[in-house]
């Protein structure tokens, strides 16, 4: 899966640090003086103990004792000096990338949407940037001051014995190598736990959110015997990622151990022959230990590398998908309801199947049509393509005499309100709910108005917090109350067209039949599509559209149709009624 | 914010701790070595320097080799003590889940009002709260580990030098304080950070997971807008917190160096004087690093220790009465061989059932349903005879899906009382299940898995053809890639909302239920395709099947043997 980054990749990443190269350099340079300064510690020991044994006085020794606590509190303080630069920093291109991730997933097409699930969403846009942030603010400053501090111990412990300091270096070097042999080894066992885990927690996710259908079934103790071998995956695939990763690095600090006995034994050997002092020998051993810490650290901080790198490339190729419909140009639409008009419409989702064949037909400004048909005859299509949420592949639908192509999305689609059957409730207030967070410009009258119109006053009072309400999704509200509720976003977007797709399917007939008479105030003077399985929605539109299998089968004024008994409407009304009838 | 509800985190690790004492048991030993192994190895450095320049002790080839046993042997018995440890870590996640996935799906009463609303946050308590009290078991290890380590290093210093010991640990408990006074800010700025990200990502969902509702209404900018304004909010917060834990991280870091440089200003005089050898310098380097381990440790344990109270008091409310002493107890978890293999669950022949197995009539009494403050279901009755199609009808928010999910003990009931032939049920949840009665609810979930693993899920897979052919699934099958071993399911291939249920209809039907409970099959139907799985159910030669099913579909109320309709929450028919 993972090749090695294109050009393309960093420079997404270079494009955004640019505007901070400043504070990025200010940050450097705080962070070698922070780095250098530990450096002095091992040195000052050194030198205590050496003084000590050559007899100096106390409070020559205790001023040494003092510079050691001196340098290693600044340090610390500069450390933290950086972090706070770094954070901000950090936040402050992670969240530009975010919104321009956020813009441009908004600006994709439906059918591109339907591929990629709003979880999957949240880690493209937020989970991969974190990687990418973090890496650009902490681990590059990490990586570089850890190298410098490296490099500052093997410079300074060379002045003091380049035997010393050549062990050193190759200590460090045996350790590389055996972290990045056993980090290549490991990888594939920790992609196996990542995946083991991923199944147990999606698995679970499932059945939890199934708990019903489970319980009252009684499969409960399938549900049971799956999480139980999904956790003995995980046992198996944990212990065995970790006997190779962390194994690694037991090895790794086994070579460090083994590394700093070898300096002590080679400067204290030189020591006995008088080459070396005691002091030196304390401060070369310490300088061995010291390079082992940030030597973890870079081997941390390389994990997340690898992440970053991943995220910055899904981040570059989120960048670079296209819209399948390019905006148009033309904002001009005239004031007042537009005509619509198909005009040897074809279209299918991709499939090869088509889903509407050359349909054409003409709706006057300000009036309404029905469109029946079976489940799959391409009645929803017809709306879609009016708010032009997919292109055509033949012909041209204009709205005001405008192909929609020509038009911004923006100009377009505000001037038409959709009810569907599946009405989606965002968890937020109930006023963002209504408003769609504050598109739609209507004050809280207007709000609590369009919600008594559609008869949800009596829910709406119920609430505790009333338009501050934070509704939870769809849990709070059946099926049918989120029908409601998109028609009360309707009345409040106040558009020149108005489609309607099932839009009262989970509707009971009475709430139904109420429901219309309010809307009726709605449908007047707007040209509406409306499209019902329950042909008595259908009683008052001007026009009907019988669609099947994708064709156009029939297309007239309703009361001419309703009353010639050859034709399909009249064939269907009749069907109805008598299906009524029995019912009642 | 209000501040989470806790239990105790320590009784429930401990709990989970005494279910295998062993595996808790043994990491404690390996890690109390990794640990301490430094102060041996300390004294050895003493003895080394003291042989230098020059000395007449024991020779410095064998000291040199004595140490490099202790510093690599440190790094041999971490090997097996971190592969032991990630089984332990493992086990520790797999006790609470087990107890609380068990619980959830076969303990008496209701199960859906323990878990949080959306199945997300559902999992996190699996997840996340678990992950949270494995953390205290570990920490708990490396507590008790530096704990042993200070102390035994503390009085070989103090044997060596009170002055230096007093000037190590003096930082130490200067530090432990200080972050005894900065840990409940940092777990204010842990708080408001979560509750940010919380915001953000919730929101991300919630627009694109409504991205249609949003392009209909070209609501992107408004998106935009707010995404911003969260996004900075985050920003603030994660600021706090990230300079919160730096700092934090760095005082406890400092202990070591500063200890040292205290004691070396401290000891002057009597170095000076000779009292104090080198290889004493060289042990106080050595020891003020492996004593000063505790501070970070010890915030780590009071920051884990409180994370998981509010977890261990999450997890307890998945459990019935919210108990978490019930999530942590001994369970058996299968985790070095796996689970033994599954045995289906075969059902009885529908005509052979006599006793309390067989369907008689089924008998509701006042049935009463309170959830969030009003009456969804105030006193409802009914009566359902065998081989009987009773549909329930009524408005919007009437309590239709409320009166079914409180029959079947889904949701509680406040009042009410139901009979199964004439014998009182006390617990509807774990006795009107198969073979007595199945469900097919009104949004049915199906399962990522194969098409008939979802059917069946642990049913023996005999009755299968005869309940695809029911739910008219048969023609369906032919058209998918796979038949019957198509994955399914969200991670599945995209089945239709009329596949969908008639999905869950097979699976409600190959457990031949005496009754079966039908929450308005038609939302997703169309007329022709619901008339013939109900012409199925009831041709002549079927076994008689007693049906109650919500509906407002006229040809199926004149199908009806008895129509109940409710308006709300009380039977007007």
């Amino acid at each position: 899966m993972h090749g090695s980054p294109s050009p393309a990749d960093s420079r997404l990443l270079f494009q955004y640090l640019r505007p901070e190269r400043r504070p990025l350099s200010a940050l450097l340079a705080l962070l070698v003086v922070a780095m250098v300064l530990p450096l002095a510690g091992p040195l000052l020991i050194g030198a205590f103990v050496d003084a000590a044994l050559d007899g100096e006085s106390a409070s020559q020794l205790a001023a040494l004792g003092g510079l050691f606590l001196l340098t290693t509190l600044t340090g610390d303080a500069l450390q933290l000096v950086v972090t706070w630069f770094s954070v901000r920093l950090a936040w402050r291109v992670g969240n530009r990338l975010r919104l321009d991730l956020c813009r441009h997933a908004l600006g994709l097409d439906l059918d591109w949407h339907g591929d990629h699930s709003a979880g999957q969403l949240i880690e493209r846009i937020d989970g991969d940037i974190d990687a990418v942030t973090r890496f650009a603010s902490t681990a590059v400053l990490q990586l570089a001051g850890n190298t410098i501090l490296v490099a500052g111990v093997l410079v300074i412990s060379a002045v003091i014995d380049w035997r010393a300091s050549l062990l050193i270096a190759i200590t460090v070097g045996i350790a590389v190598v055996v972290l990045i042999r056993m980090r290549r080894i490991a990888v594939p066992y920790y992609d196996e736990e990542r995946e083991v885990q991923s199944h147990l927690y999606g698995d679970l996710e499932e059945r939890l959110g199934g708990l019903e259908d489970i319980r009252a079934n009684g499969a409960g103790p399938w549900a049971v015997h799956k999480l139980h071998e999904h956790s003995a995956g995980w046992w198996r695939t944990a212990r065995r990622a970790a006997a190779r990763g962390d194994g690694g690095l037991t090895l790794a600090g086994g070579v460090f151990a083994a590394g700093s006995v070898g300096v002590l034994a080679l400067s204290a050997w030189q020591c006995r022959q008088g080459e070396l002092s005691v002091g030196s020998v304390l401060a070369l051993l310490r300088f061995s230990q010291m390079v082992s810490d940030p030597l973890w650290r870079v081997a941390e901080q390389l994990a997340e590398a690898q992440k970053a790198i991943a995220g910055t490339r899904r981040a570059a190729r989120l960048l670079a998908e296209e819209s399948a419909l390019p905006d148009g140009t033309r904002d001009d639409l005239p004031d007042g309801p537009p005509a619509i008009a198909f005009d040897g419409v074809s279209f299918g989702y991709g499939t090869g199947t088509d889903v509407l064949r050359d349909v054409s037909f003409s709706l006057p400004a300000g009036t309404s049509v029905g469109v029946v048909g079976r489940t799959g005859s391409g009645k929803t299509t017809i709306g879609r393509l009016v708010a032009r949420l997919w292109d055509t592949e033949a012909g041209t639908v204009s709205v005001g005499g405008v192909d929609v192509r020509e038009l911004t999305l923006r100009a377009l689609r505000s001037r038409i309100g959709i009810v569907t059957q599946e009405v989606e409730v965002f968890r937020a207030t109930v006023r963002d709910n209504l408003t769609v967070f504050g598109t739609l410009d209507a004050d809280d009258d207007a709000v609590t108005g369009a919600l008594d119109t559609v008869g949800l006053g009596d829910w709406f009072g119920s609430l505790e917090h009333g338009l501050d309400q934070h509704l939870e999704g769809d849990t709070e509200l059946s099926a049918g109350e989120g029908q409601l509720l998109a028609f009360a976003r309707l009345l409040l977007a106040d558009p020149g067209v108005v489609i309607l797709d099932e839009a009262s399917s989970r509707l009971d007939p009475d709430t139904e039949t109420r429901l219309i008479a309010a809307t009726d105030r709605l449908l007047a003077g707007r040209t509406a599509i409306i499209i019902a399985h329950r042909l008595s929605t259908l009683d008052r539109v001007d026009q009907i559209l019988v669609l099947d299998h994708g064709r156009l089968v029939e297309h007239g004024q309703r009361a001419v149709l309703a009353e010639d008994p050859e034709s399909r409407f009249h064939h269907l009304l009749a069907t109805s009624r008598a299906a009524q009838e029995v019912g009642r | 914010m209000s501040a989470p509800e806790t239990q105790s985190s320590a009784r429930f690790a401990w709990r989970i701790l005494k279910a295998d004492p062993w595996t808790w048991g043994i990491s404690l030993v390996m890690w109390v070595t990794f640990f301490s192994l430094p102060l041996p190895a300390g004294l050895v450095l003493r003895a080394i320097l003291d042989q230098l320049p020059d000395g007449d002790g024991a020779p410095l080839g064998v000291l040199l080799a004595i140490l490099l046993g202790f510093e690599v042997g440190r790094w041999i018995v971490l090997f097996p003590a971190i592969v032991q440890w990630h089984g332990a870590w493992v086990f520790w996640h797999t006790v609470p889940r087990v107890n609380a996935l068990r619980s959830l799906v076969s303990d008496p009463g209701p199960a859906t009002d323990r878990l949080p609303g959306s199945s997300g946050e559902a999992v996190s308590r699996f997840r996340d709260d678990a992950r949270d009290i494995a953390q205290v078991l570990d920490v708990w290890l490396d507590l008790i580990a530096a704990g042993i380590t200070t102390v035994a290093g503390v009085i070989v210093l103090f044997l060596i030098s009170p002055v230096a010991a007093t000037a190590i640990v003096a930082p130490i408990l200067l530090v432990l304080g200080i972050g005894h006074l900065l840990a409940a800010r940092l777990r204010e700025w842990r708080w408001a950070e979560r509750e940010a990200t919380a915001g953000v990502t919730g929101f991300i969902g919630d627009a694109f997971g409504a991205i249609a509702t949003v392009k209909v209404a070209a609501a992107e900018p408004a998106i935009l807008d707010r995404f911003a304004r969260l996004g900075s909010t985050r920003a603030d917060a994660a600021r706090s917190d990230q300079v919160g834990t730096q700092l934090a991280q760095t005082l406890g870091g400092i202990t070591a160096n500063a200890g040292l440089g205290l004691a070396l200003v401290l000891i002057a005089p009597a170095m000076s004087r000779g009292d104090l050898s080198t290889g004493d310098i060289g042990l106080f380097t050595t020891y003020a690093t492996a004593v000063a381990s505790l501070p970070r440790v010890t915030a780590r344990w009071s920051t884990f220790q409180r994370q998981g109270d509010v977890s261990a008091a999450r997890l307890g409310r998945l459990m019935p009465d919210h108990d978490p002493d019930q999530a942590s107890g001994a369970v058996p978890t299968f985790l070095r061989d796996g689970p033994p293999p599954f045995t289906t669950v075969t059902p009885s022949v529908p005509a052979t059932r006599a006793g309390v197995e067989r369907l008689t009539s089924l008998r509701v009494e006042g049935l009463r349903v309170r959830l969030d403050d009003t009456d969804q279901l105030d006193g409802v009755d009914l009566e359902v005879h065998r081989g009987q199609f009773v549909v329930i009808t009524g408005p919007v928010g009437s309590g239709k899906s409320v009166l079914l999910r409180a029959l079947l003990g889904l949701v509680p009931r406040t009042g009410g009382t139901v009979w199964w032939n004439d014998a009182e049920v006390v617990d509807p949840a774990t006795f009107l299940v198969p073979p007595r009665a199945a469900y097919l609810p009104q949004v049915p979930r199906l399962f990522s898995e194969s098409l008939a693993d979802t059917v069946l899920l642990g049913h023996d897979p005999a009755g299968l053809p005869a309940a695809l052919e029911q739910a008219r699934l048969v023609e369906d099958l032919t058209d998918m890639p796979h038949g019957l071993d198509t994955t399914v399911g969200p991670k599945g291939v995209r089945l239709s909302g009329g596949q969908i249920q008639r999905t869950a209809a097979a699976r409600a039907l190959v457990r031949t239920p005496e009754m079966l409970v039908v929450d308005d099959l038609s939302s997703a139907l169309d007329v022709a395709t619901e008339s013939e799985i109900w012409d199925g159910l009831f041709a002549p030669d079927a076994a008689a099947l007693t049906v109650l099913a919500v509906s407002h579909r006229p040809r199926v109320l004149e199908r009806a043997d008895q129509v109940i309709e409710l308006r709300d929450g009380r039977r007007t028919a």
